[in-house]
C-alpha cells in the first residue's frame, strides 16, 4: 500500500470517526436537584469570604392526616390515605412547622447553593450566624416550571426569580443577578454582608 | 474501449460493495463528498492555478486510488495528469451525450420500518426522484415518523406520530452515466411539524414536599435539519433496483418549549446531540414516463 493510499484512508477514517464521536452519548447533569447560587460580597461590592459560621434553615410547613372512627383506634399519617375515608373514617388535617437545615456550620464561605421549592411561590431562608445573636431571613419569590431535556436525564424543576428581600442584621442588602435558575450553575443572587467579611 | 472497461469495472464494484475493491471505491466517493470545493468545479479535468493545495492533494489521492486498478496494456499510455483526471474528463463527455430528462423513480425505505418493528421508533417513507442526465437527481422524500419510547430509569414516556418531508439533490458519482447502477452523494433539507406527548411519574419535591402530575401532552414543535447522503443502488431486475444510503444529519433548529425538548423528531431521529447518523435501505422502481428508450441513445 502506497503512502498516498494510506493518506486517503486516513482522511476518510478521520472524518468518519470525528463525526461519530460528535453524536455519541447524552450527558446528563450530575445533580438531580436544581439549586440557586448565592455569592457573598462585602459592602464595597467585592467578592469576599464570610468571617463567621453560617447555618441556613428553610421554613416549611408539614401536614399530618388524622383518621378517627368510633370504636376504632385513631391513626395518623404524614400522607393522606384514601382507604380510611372509604371505610368511614373521618379525616382531619393539622399543620406544623418543620424546618430543615440545608447549610450546616459553613466557615469562611464565599458562596452557597440552596435548593428551591418546586411548588411554593416564596421560599423563606433563615440565616443563623455564630457572632450575631439574631438571624437574618431571606424571602425569595419565584415561578417554577418543569423541564425535560431528554427522558434519559429525567425531569427537573427550573425557576425564574421574581423578587428577593431580607432582614438586615448581618446582611447589608441583597440583589438578583441572574433570575434564571437551572443546572448551568450561574450566579443567581448576591448577598452583601455588613462588616463580617474577610 | 478503455471507457467501456472502466464502466464495467465500476459496475462490478457496486454489485459487490462488501468486497475490498468496493470499499476502496466507497472511500473514493467519500473523499469526493468531503471535498466540496473540488466538486464545485464540476470535476474540471485540468488543474487550475487557483485550486488550493488541499484540492490538488485530494486530486492526487483520487488519482492514486484510480491508479490502483489492475494494470492493463492501455494503462501504459496514461498521461501525467493521472487516471482520475482522465476518468473525469471522459465522464463529462458522456454526460453531454445523454438527454436531459431520464425519467422518475419511486422508492420505499425498509430500514426505517425495520427500526420501528424491532425498536421504539422508526419511519415509513417513500421517495420520488427525477433523473437529469442520470447525473443530477433531485428528490422528494415523504414519510411518517413514529416513536413510542419509555425510558427505563426515569419512566418518562415520549410519544409522537407525525409526517415529515425532505427535499434535496444527489449527484451520481459514477463515470458511466449510461448504466442503471448509481453511486451518489447528496444533500437534503428536512422539515417536520409535529405534536408530542411526554408523561411520567408524579414530580415530588424531595426537600420542601408536595407533588404534581407530570403530563405534557399535545406539545407542538417544528424542526428543521440538513442531511449529507452517500449511497448506491444496483439494478436487480428490469425496472427494480435496490440500494442503501448512509446519512449524517445536522439539526438546525426546533421551536423552543419551556417544559420539554422533543426527544424524537419525525424524519430526523433522536435529539441527544446536534448531529446523528442514520441510513436507509431502498426498494426502487423505475417509472419510465417519457424516458428516452435506450436504443435512441447513441453511445460512442
Amino acid at each position: 500500500m502506497t503512502n498516498k493510499n494510506i493518506c486517503a484512508i486516513c482522511i476518510v477514517c478521520g472524518s468518519i470517526v470525528s463525526a461519530i464521536c460528535g453524536c455519541s452519548t447524552v450527558t446528563c447533569p450530575m445533580d438531580t436537584v436544581v439549586k440557586c447560587n448565592y455569592i457573598f460580597y462585602n459592602t464595597n461590592g467585592q467578592a469576599a469570604a464570610l468571617a463567621d459560621t453560617l447555618n441556613v434553615n428553610i421554613k416549611k410547613t408539614a401536614y399530618l392526616y388524622h383518621y378517627q372512627k368510633a370504636g376504632y383506634k385513631d391513626t395518623t399519617f404524614t400522607q393522606p390515605v384514601k382507604a380510611f375515608v372509604d371505610n368511614g373514617y373521618t379525616e382531619t388535617v393539622t399543620s406544623y412547622r418543620k424546618d430543615t437545615t440545608l447549610v450546616n456550620k459553613l466557615v469562611n464561605g464565599t458562596k452557597m447553593s440552596i435548593a428551591m421549592s418546586y411548588y411554593n411561590k416564596v421560599d423563606t431562608l433563615v440565616l443563623r450566624y455564630g457572632l450575631i445573636y439574631l438571624p437574618d431571613t431571606i424571602f425569595l419569590s419565584h415561578d417554577s416550571y418543569t423541564h425535560v431535556e431528554t427522558p434519559e436525564c429525567g425531569s427537573y424543576r427550573f425557576h425564574r426569580l421574581t423578587d428577593v428581600r431580607c432582614t438586615n442584621r448581618g446582611i447589608d442588602h441583597i440583589e438578583i443577578t441572574n433570575p434564571t435558575v437551572n443546572y448551568e450553575g450561574a450566579e443567581n443572587i448576591r448577598i452583601y454582608f455588613n462588616n463580617y467579611t474577610e | 474501449m478503455k471507457v467501456q472497461k472502466t464502466s464495467e469495472y465500476i459496475s462490478t464494484i457496486i454489485q459487490s460493495s462488501c468486497t475490498m475493491q468496493g470499499l476502496r471505491f466507497m472511500l473514493l466517493g467519500m473523499v469526493c463528498l468531503f471535498c466540496l470545493p473540488l466538486h464545485a468545479q464540476e470535476f474540471t479535468p485540468v488543474r487550475q492555478d487557483s485550486v488550493t493545495i488541499l484540492n490538488d492533494s485530494v486530486l492526487q489521492v483520487l488519482d492514486s486510488i484510480a491508479d490502483s486498478k489492475p494494470a492493463s496494456t492501455a494503462d501504459t499510455t496514461a498521461s501525467k495528469e493521472g487516471k482520475f483526471s482522465k476518468w473525469v474528463s471522459d465522464a463529462e463527455e458522456d454526460k453531454k451525450k445523454l438527454p436531459l430528462f431520464q425519467g422518475f423513480t419511486i422508492s420505499a425505505d425498509v430500514f426505517g420500518l425495520g427500526l420501528y418493528l424491532f425498536g421504539d421508533y422508526g419511519t415509513i417513507e417513500a421517495a420520488l426522484r427525477l433523473s437529469l442526465k442520470n447525473t443530477y437527481l433531485p428528490i422528494v422524500e415523504l414519510g411518517y415518523g413514529i416513536c413510542d419510547h419509555t425510558d427505563f430509569n426515569s419512566k418518562i414516556h415520549y410519544k409522537v406520530n407525525a409526517p415529515f418531508i425532505r427535499i434535496g439533490i444527489d449527484y451520481n458519482l459514477l463515470k458511466d452515466k449510461f448504466q442503471d447502477n448509481r453511486m451518489f452523494a447528496g444533500l437534503r433539507y428536512g422539515f417536520s411539524t409535529y405534536k408530542y406527548d411526554m408523561t411520567g411519574p408524579d414530580l415530588v419535591d424531595p426537600i420542601y414536599g408536595g407533588k404534581q402530575p407530570f403530563d405534557f401532552s399535545g406539545t407542538t414543535s417544528t424542526s428543521h435539519w440538513l442531511e449529507i447522503v452517500l449511497g448506491c443502488q444496483v439494478k436487480v431486475v428490469k425496472n427494480f433496483h435496490m440500494g442503501w444510503s448512509v446519512r449524517l444529519k445536522y439539526h438546525l433548529s426546533s421551536s423552543k418549549n419551556e417544559n420539554s425538548k422533543a426527544y424524537y423528531i419525525p424524519g430526523y431521529g433522536t435529539t441527544g446531540n446536534s448531529n446523528t447518523w442514520s441510513g436507509s435501505y431502498n426498494l426502487i422502481f423505475d417509472l419510465n414516463w417519457g424516458k428516452p428508450k435506450k436504443q435512441t441513445i447513441i453511445k460512442k
